[in-house]
């Protein structure tokens, strides 16, 4: 286990077409601060909030990730509130939210006036 | 000529049976190619297998497709049969987020392909 590693950030423009570079860089970072077991469940959950964000707005989204004795936590950000967003995903459309609870235990929606952050925390194994 | 979406194979094993593999990572981007593909498949074809067993990575957008799709063929009279291996995060997936509970879902390919032959080719 890496006792201090460098925080996770990037800025992801509207464009579906780079949330596949994206992932790899994810991998890289939680690789290097030593995630195994649940990488994949991670990737998955981080990357549906980000596409979400990239779908629902114009605005690039940023991601930051960073590393505490216990814990990992990675807050996606996008613009906009998720009201409307969150309630597409209750149809059969989009399955985007479900997803990433069913994924991860600890996942937060804190929807501000201009902004959305999805704050994901899992514990360090 | 049917153009393939990248990391996605296609196959004709009888006549109306179309197979199509999806290899690597499915996501957000292919979402729209996967949807014309499969449904123009379904349109075309009495059984349609949608092969993950080879896929490393999917997501909510793909799923979303997939499962859209199988409901589509069930109401046309096409079978629609999902064919998952062991990539965990892909099984998964598809899994937790209920599609399974809505598709034929097999682990081999003799399964998916089962009542294949067409009524004409059967003996007897």
């Amino acid at each position: 286990m890496i006792a201090a590693a460098e925080p996770f950030t990037a800025t992801l423009p509207a464009d579906p077409g780079l949330l596949r570079d994206f992932r790899q860089r994810l991998a890289s970072w939680l690789e290097a601060v030593g995630v195994e077991e649940e990488r994949d469940a991670i990737l998955l959950a981080v990357h549906e909030a980000a596409a979400n964000g990239i779908q629902n707005g114009a605005k690039p989204v940023t991601i930051v990730g960073r590393v505490e004795p216990d814990y990992i936590h990675i807050d996606v950000t996008s613009a906009g509130r998720w009201g409307a967003q969150v309630k597409e995903l209750s149809d059969e459309r989009g399955r985007g939210l479900p997803l990433m609870r069913a994924l991860l235990s600890d996942v937060e929606i804190l929807s501000e006036e201009e902004r959305t952050i999805v704050r994901l925390r899992m514990i360090r194994s | 000529m049917l153009e393939l979406p990248q990391n996605v194979e296609l196959e004709k094993p009888a006549s109306g049976v179309a197979v199509v593999s999806f290899t690597g990572e499915h996501d957000l981007a292919a979402r729209d190619q996967a949807r014309d593909l499969l449904s123009r498949l379904v349109d075309e074809h009495r059984l349609v297998v949608a092969d993950f067993s080879r896929a490393d990575f999917v997501d909510s957008w793909i799923l979303a497709v997939v499962h859209d799709i199988g409901r589509a063929a069930r109401d046309g009279g096409v079978t629609f049969r999902l064919q998952l291996g062991t990539a965990p995060i892909v099984a998964k997936a598809f899994q937790v987020s209920g599609v399974l509970d809505q598709l034929e879902c097999v682990s081999t390919r003799e399964e998916a392909l089962r009542d294949a032959a067409a009524p004409m080719d059967r003996p007897g």
